[in-house]
């Protein structure tokens, strides 16, 4: 006949987890939380990332609007800067702490003289291209280019 | 009383459980936050690529309404773009491609007498596709911008010789630029000659169409051209008198058989609203020719006389032509020359309208000369301005719903989003 058990022996049994069982538990969390910080992390960079590329694109496509209501004849040829800071507020002719930098090249395949002063051809297509980078990382977050062409819009 | 026991296995394992189901609800959570994110980029980026693709069919349409202007009489150098041979192209820097290809407005191979068109461009970027479609229409026609123009070259004789109103060539102006009051263009790398405030140089050179390309294009026949000129002009509606009065009246004699050749030292030769084919035309002495559009002789509605030649050369008007139609119109005549040689014309004329030969294997020229005073547009192979002679460009409009040519073409109106090789109109069923 087997003798009843102690009061302390039924509650150590009965009660609480094991060493083990605590280790594999707290392991498991643990892991789990390094991979959801992580997993939180890139999708706050996907956030920013969004928010910078939607704001290229809105900037971007803007600056290629301006460029194309000055018509073929009056798009200034050559390279214009210009920056915007985070919150969208821009343009500015100087970095400074701004956060995006756009650049609109307005390039011209023929040109002509007149009177020795060099105007754009008639017949010449004129290409544009808008480039929107992001400063806090370097790199290139929208293009976006178009013609211009005699006639045409 | 007896305690009961809990089951060891319902014990254990319980703070597993709870870490599991912690984890697993908070990658749920976490997941799904990074899932939106991801999604939410893909959609900025996909929303990115799609503003760049509208933008690089624009740049297809532009391309290719350049493309039309400057090459469609380039010899071998242009080809109208079908939808199933487009014109592609990209803008250097950018990611991406356009393609673009041109009907006429009923959806049929577009050529440039049928003056209007649909152009369609589609841009694609990054596998994101969006087409557009705008209506085309021609601009500036072959005899609205240019007193003289000499494809090969224009040559002064004589101080006294002018221009009043533009000028242009691909060749040799020979000659002062004062001598021509309005613009100097030296289109091409072979032009040369002059320099001055006045002139403008072009890199590339000008291309025309040349007198077979227009005869064929205005009857297609069959047979079309000259062969069908030959026997379907109006050369029997020309009237004739004998006498030294310019007045033309109704009832003036019909000449039986002009035939194609005017060889006119006396009287006159009446042309009523038509088109004449001939081979030669000699008219000298006391000869006169009448272009008659105003269609005094004939009664009826003022109209374009056209005068096409087609011979060995060795042409020459001696006297001054009269134009009948008032107020002056020089939208109402055309003389197109496509004999391998020289058109002389002396005297003065009013009115004027447009003389033009371009032949492409050999020169066809024009000589104004004897101090005569021409009012008209004159484009050749060859001008000669000799003899304190002038060719001044007409007041009035030189371009006629009726020329069938046209240097330049653009947009009408905008450009509208049409579906994936859609058909021939817009979604709202206009084709504009």
């Amino acid at each position: 006949m087997e003798a009843p058990r102690s009061p302390m022996a039924r509650r150590t049994k009965r009660s609480g987890f094991s060493i083990l069982e605590s280790i594999i538990a707290t392991a498991i969390v643990g892991v789990a939380l390094m991979g959801m910080v992580n997993l939180f992390s890139f999708s706050y960079g996907m956030t920013q990332k969004t928010t910078a590329l939607s704001f290229a694109y809105s900037v971007g496509r803007n600056s290629l609007e301006n460029v194309r209501s000055l018509g073929f004849y009056n798009a200034t040829e050559g390279t214009t800067t210009s920056y915007y800071a985070s919150n969208g507020t821009g343009p500015s002719s100087t970095q400074g702490s701004n956060r995006y930098r756009v650049v609109v090249t307005v390039t011209t395949d023929k040109f002509a003289t007149t009177g020795g002063v060099t105007v754009v051809a008639e017949d010449a297509l004129r290409a544009v291209k808008v480039v929107v980078t992001d400063l806090g990382t370097s790199s290139t977050i929208y293009s976006a280019g178009t013609t211009l062409a005699r006639g045409g819009i | 009383m007896k305690c009961q026991s809990i089951p060891r296995g319902k014990q254990r394992g319980a703070a597993l459980i709870t870490a599991l189901a912690f984890v697993s609800i908070f990658s749920l959570i976490v997941g799904g936050v990074a899932i939106y994110s991801v999604g939410n980029n893909n959609l900025a980026a996909r929303e990115a690529d799609y503003a760049s693709a509208i933008h690089l069919a624009d740049a297809g349409l532009n391309y290719e309404l350049r493309n039309i202007s400057k090459n469609q009489f380039n010899a071998g150098g242009f080809t109208v773009p079908s939808a199933d041979s487009p014109d592609t192209g990209s803008v250097a820097g950018v990611s991406g491609t356009f393609s673009v290809w041109v009907t006429d407005t009923s959806g049929g191979t577009w050529n440039n007498s049928k003056g209007e068109m649909i152009l369609y461009a589609k841009g694609t970027v990054n596998g994101v596709s969006r087409q557009i479609s705008a209506h085309g229409v021609h601009g500036d026609g072959l005899f609205d911008n240019y007193a003289v123009y000499g494809i090969n070259g224009v040559n002064f004789n004589g101080s006294g010789s002018s221009v009043i109103g533009n000028l242009g060539t691909n060749g040799v102006y020979s000659g002062s630029n004062t001598a021509t009051t309005g613009q100097i263009s030296l289109n091409g790398s072979n032009a040369s000659g002059v320099s001055g405030s006045n002139v403008t140089v072009n890199p590339d050179p000008v291309y025309f169409p040349t007198v077979d390309q227009i005869v064929n294009s205005t009857f297609p026949g069959p047979p079309a051209g000259w062969s069908w000129l030959s026997t379907h002009n109006n050369n029997g509606n020309a009237r004739t008198f004998i006498g030294n009065s310019t007045t033309v009246s109704p009832g003036t004699t019909q000449v039986s058989a002009l035939g194609t050749t005017i060889k006119l030292s006396k009287g006159a030769i009446i042309l009523p609203p038509g088109d004449y084919y001939f081979t030669s035309i000699d008219v000298h002495g006391q000869g006169q020719l009448i272009v008659d559009n105003g269609a005094l002789s004939t009664g009826g509605t003022k109209g374009l006389v056209r005068i096409w030649v087609n011979g060995n050369g060795g042409d020459i008007m001696s006297n001054p032509i009269t134009y009948t139609v008032s107020p002056n119109d020089p939208s109402l005549f055309r003389m197109y020359y496509n004999s391998p040689g020289n058109f002389q014309i002396d005297g003065n004329t009013a009115s004027g309208g447009a003389f033009y030969g371009h032949n492409a294997t050999a020169n066809a020229s024009f000589t104004i000369t004897g101090g005569s005073f021409t009012y008209a547009s004159v484009i050749a192979d060859n001008v000669t301005i000799s003899g304190n002679s002038s060719v001044q460009f007409p007041s009035g409009t030189v371009g006629s719903s009726s020329d069938t040519f046209w240097l330049w073409f653009g947009i009408k109106d905008s450009w509208k989003e049409v579906p994936i090789n859609g058909g021939s109109t817009f979604p709202d069923g206009t084709s504009n």
